[in-house]
């Protein structure tokens, strides 16, 4: 097999037994990697109802046909369990070293069950399994973990993701860590501190085979000069922080908890004026030309900085010292924090709080724009100390156990909070939210294009919405499949055809883009079938009532609103575009339709290697 | 130069609308306050290129060699970079003629010009095929009183590229994104190649065009209105 090795290592931490599965090429085919794979076998693996946090709920961590394959920007994996934030799916990505040593020790999937009766990390060091004792880890923050299994293994070489205290501690929006990125949303590193699994070290000398060497290599070499064209500047010049000037400018940044959606006083976290006055210096993953990652000098040496983290820790929370922010992320990435989760439920204490309504965070001060307070929070969080035993349960839990209407200031959906797309100014995006599986979510598509693209009118939604939702959600189901880094995606002439003969050349197989379109589909529809299991119905889809009551006072965007009755007719575009039933439930005919219910899937079988 | 096609426009016909262009702004550049004398030495190289242009007809394919002999043959030394200069200007505008079809119009038309006709026409506003020139310099050579005003916010890679967030631009009557975007590559040539593209006509692909904070606009010859804010920014908003 090309572009995959074909096996599933599952490691249960009850036994400490390791069996290695082959993963036949119908399932790899029909969900190929990455996020694909992952829903696939969580799907399969997780017990329908199971708790989140119980040994039973697998944690996924996928590879990807193109991964290896020295394609720029497709280092990267997949991480899949069910959310303990929503209890529903949870699907993150991250990227780097760790991504390729998944690859080379030889496997396409890697499933964790069970729980260590104390912390442990595994080391995978090709094909042998160690589960080690980590007592000596417990408390260490992701970067330290690193350093010391390195140490430890006198091994270099070895890639490690790990959990820092917030995953140990079941933080619900806990992350999981490698190389100082993360697979930030939905609480993936939660679930990890509840196997007491502390980290996973790999080592390996697995070949990666392509079925056309030749010929992946010229397309790699021309998507890496693609990588290098004006479509990518922004990423390459300045970062994604680069959005949150203009984001302000066009009435998109929430502010205050969505109070507000610009902020006169933003500048100093602006792109421009961080580059300006902070800049330190470009990284990038492996593998990548395009090379985001932006390091900026901080008190305490340099902090990477993306949009979502400056705008959830910054403007959502009223604060607009750099230094402040800075710090915030470094307290994110040293506990090991999803940092808009961390925003999002700090900044609903804050309004909380205001309004009188929060006595636990009377004590540490907690108000817009109190810098102090708002790092004091941030560390009780880390700690699940103080008013963090509270906040770490995220918003939408935290609002159920303040009660009186705190609820209404909570900004998630389905319990993940609201990435910074203000949806009354984006209504595109605004679908998009309301509907994606995973929650308030950015990432699994890509509906704000459509309100940045001048084809829409951004300050009106319609069923027409629907298709345009659909249709983002399943180009990014490929792209998170394959996986290809987002910040490619415009590199691509024209992205289904040019993918479907890359992934040929990769694998041998002869896919055409009509079949990569059907891959997104059945990849959002096994979604959402998984949702459907763990309890979905269509209360989940739709945003917090904030939303749906105030319109916006300031900037270009003012008086704007979003009503019930306009979101209710772009969810039911939705729902047709998908081809559901009209309360949002998935049809048996559709599972059919798309080779869920039979053998098309394929599946997991036990063999030896 | 060997991308140009079979209509390349000969330099010594754009040159001589060039010159036209020139001459007619020659009156109002006298009329203005401060001290004209730089602009009038500059101006004076630039008219003996063009009236050169014209005489010899240099051919399309060798004009840039054609304006960089001229260059090297400036017999005075302390004039050397002035020249060069005012040559890479002439060759920038004889490029972005090529793509641009008000400019085209414009010569057809026999290069009318707002200063030439000035006290016939007063306040009338020309056509759209009488527009001023689109080209970087020609536009703010031909206008001296603007009917139409903008402001171009510049966020991202074009405002740290220009090291400013805002400019005030004036534009002729019945202006196009495609002025604007000629203009502002003239006002600031930093951001050619990079963010507008090498003839000034559009924007570079990953840039878009939002009027007014409403719409992302993509059509470079939608019209643009007195006292418009016009934001260049990134067209991927992903984070």
């Amino acid at each position: 097999m090309h572009g995959f090795h074909g096996w599933l290592l599952h490691i249960n931490l009850d036994s400490g037994q390791s069996i290695y599965h082959s993963l036949e090429e119908p399932r790899l085919r029909a969900f190929l990697g990455g996020i694909g794979l992952g829903t696939s076998l969580l799907y399969d693996y997780a017990p329908p109802g199971v708790d989140p946090f119980s040994p039973a709920n697998p944690l996924i961590f996928t590879s990807a046909p193109l991964v290896g394959t020295g394609l720029t920007t497709t280092a990267k994996f997949a991480v899949v369990t069910k959310s303990p934030l929503t209890g529903f799916i949870a699907d993150s990505l991250s990227s780097s070293h760790f991504a390729l040593e998944l690859k080379r020790v030889g496997v396409d999937a890697l499933v964790i069950t069970g729980k260590a009766p104390s912390m442990v990390y595994v080391f995978i060091d090709d094909e042998k399994v160690n589960i080690r004792e980590a007592g000596h880890l417990q408390g260490k923050s992701p970067g330290e973990t690193e350093t010391l299994i390195r140490s430890e293994l006198r091994n270099p070489a070895v890639w490690v993701a790990s959990i820092g205290q917030a995953g140990e501690n079941r933080v619900r929006f806990a992350t999981i860590s490698n190389e100082g990125r993360h697979a930030g949303r939905g609480g993936v590193g939660a679930v990890m501190g509840a196997k007491n699994l502390k980290a996973i070290a790999l080592r390996g000398d697995r070949d990666i085979s392509v079925a056309e060497p030749k010929n992946v290599e010229a397309i790699a070499d021309s998507l890496r000069r693609r990588s290098l064209g004006s479509v990518t500047d922004k990423y390459r010049s300045i970062g994604t922080v680069a959005n949150l000037s203009v984001f302000n400018r066009l009435g998109a940044l929430p502010t205050r908890n969505f109070q507000q959606p610009t902020w006169d006083d933003a500048e100093p976290l602006s792109g421009e004026s961080l580059t300006e006055n902070n800049f330190s210096r470009k990284h990038g993953c492996a593998s990548c030309t395009i090379r985001c990652e932006r390091l900026f000098k901080s008190r305490n040496g340099e902090q990477r900085l993306e949009y979502e983290t400056v705008f959830a820790l910054g403007p959502l929370c009223g604060i607009n010292d750099p230094a402040c922010v800075l710090e915030a992320a470094r307290l994110g990435d040293l506990y090991g924090l999803d940092t808009i989760s961390a925003g999002g439920t700090i900044a609903w204490a804050m309004e909380c709080r205001e309004r009188g309504l929060l006595p636990e965070a009377q004590e540490y001060g907690l108000r817009f724009g109190r810098g102090d307070a708002f790092l004091a929070a941030l560390r009780a969080i880390g700690e699940r100390a103080g008013v963090g035993a509270l906040l770490g349960e995220g918003s939408k839990r935290a609002a159920l156990e303040t009660g009186n209407e705190s609820s209404y200031w909570a900004m998630h959906v389905k319990g993940l909070e609201m990435p910074g797309y203000e949806p009354r100014s984006l209504k595109t995006m605004a679908l998009g939210l309301a509907v994606s599986p995973r929650g308030a979510c950015h990432n699994r598509s890509g509906a704000y294009e459509a309100d940045f693209s001048g084809e829409v009118d951004r300050f009106h939604g319609d069923g027409t919405r629907g298709a345009l939702v659909a249709a983002s959600e399943d180009f990014a189901a490929v792209l998170d499949s394959l996986i290809i880094c987002k910040f490619l995606r415009k590199c691509f002439t024209e992205f289904y055809s040019e993918s479907a003969e890359l992934l040929s050349k990769v694998t041998g197989w002869s896919c055409t883009s009509t079949e990569l379109q059907r891959i997104g589909e059945r990849i959002n529809i096994l979604k959402r079938l998984f949702n459907q299991r763990e309890g979905w119905n269509p209360k989940d889809d739709w945003l917090p009532p904030r939303l749906l009551s105030e319109t916006l006072p300031s900037g270009v965007a003012q008086g704007i609103g979003l009503t019930p009755a306009e979101l209710k007719e772009m969810i039911q575009g939705y729902y047709q575009a998908r081809k559901l039933h009209e309360n949002g439930f998935v049809p048996e005919k559709r599972l059919t339709e798309l080779g869920i219910a039979n053998s098309e899937a394929g599946g997991v079988s036990h063999a030896d290697r | 130069m060997e991308n140009m096609s079979h209509s390349t426009l000969r330099p010594a016909v754009v040159c001589g609308a060039l010159l036209a262009a020139l001459e007619a702004a020659e009156g109002q550049r006298r009329k203005r306050k401060r001290d004209q004398t730089p602009d009038a030495i500059g101006l004076a190289i630039k008219r003996e290129l063009l009236q050169r242009a014209v005489q010899e007809n240099p051919n399309p394919e060798t004009f840039e060699e054609w304006l960089l002999r001229c260059a090297q043959g400036c017999s005075a030394p302390e004039s050397a970079g002035a020249v060069s200069a005012m040559a890479r200007a002439i060759f920038d505008e004889w490029s972005l003629a090529h793509s641009m079809n008000e400019f085209k119009i414009w010569l057809d038309s026999g290069a009318p010009s707002d200063d030439a006709n000035e006290g016939k026409r007063k306040h009338s506003r020309p056509e759209a095929p009488e527009s001023p020139p689109s080209s970087p310099s020609a536009v703010p050579v031909s206008i001296s009183n603007p009917d139409l005003t903008c402001t171009v916010e510049l966020f991202g890679v074009a405002r740290l590229l220009a090291r400013t967030k805002e400019i005030s631009l004036a534009l002729p009557p019945e202006a196009t994104l495609s002025h604007v975007y000629a203009v502002l590559a003239a006002k600031l040539p930093m951001l050619v190649g990079r963010v507008i593209t090498a003839d000034g006509s559009s924007l570079s692909n990953g840039y878009a065009c939002n009027v007014n904070g409403l719409d992302f606009v993509r059509n470079p010859t939608a019209k643009v209105s007195s006292g418009d804010k016009i934001f260049i920014l990134s067209a991927d908003a992903g984070g």
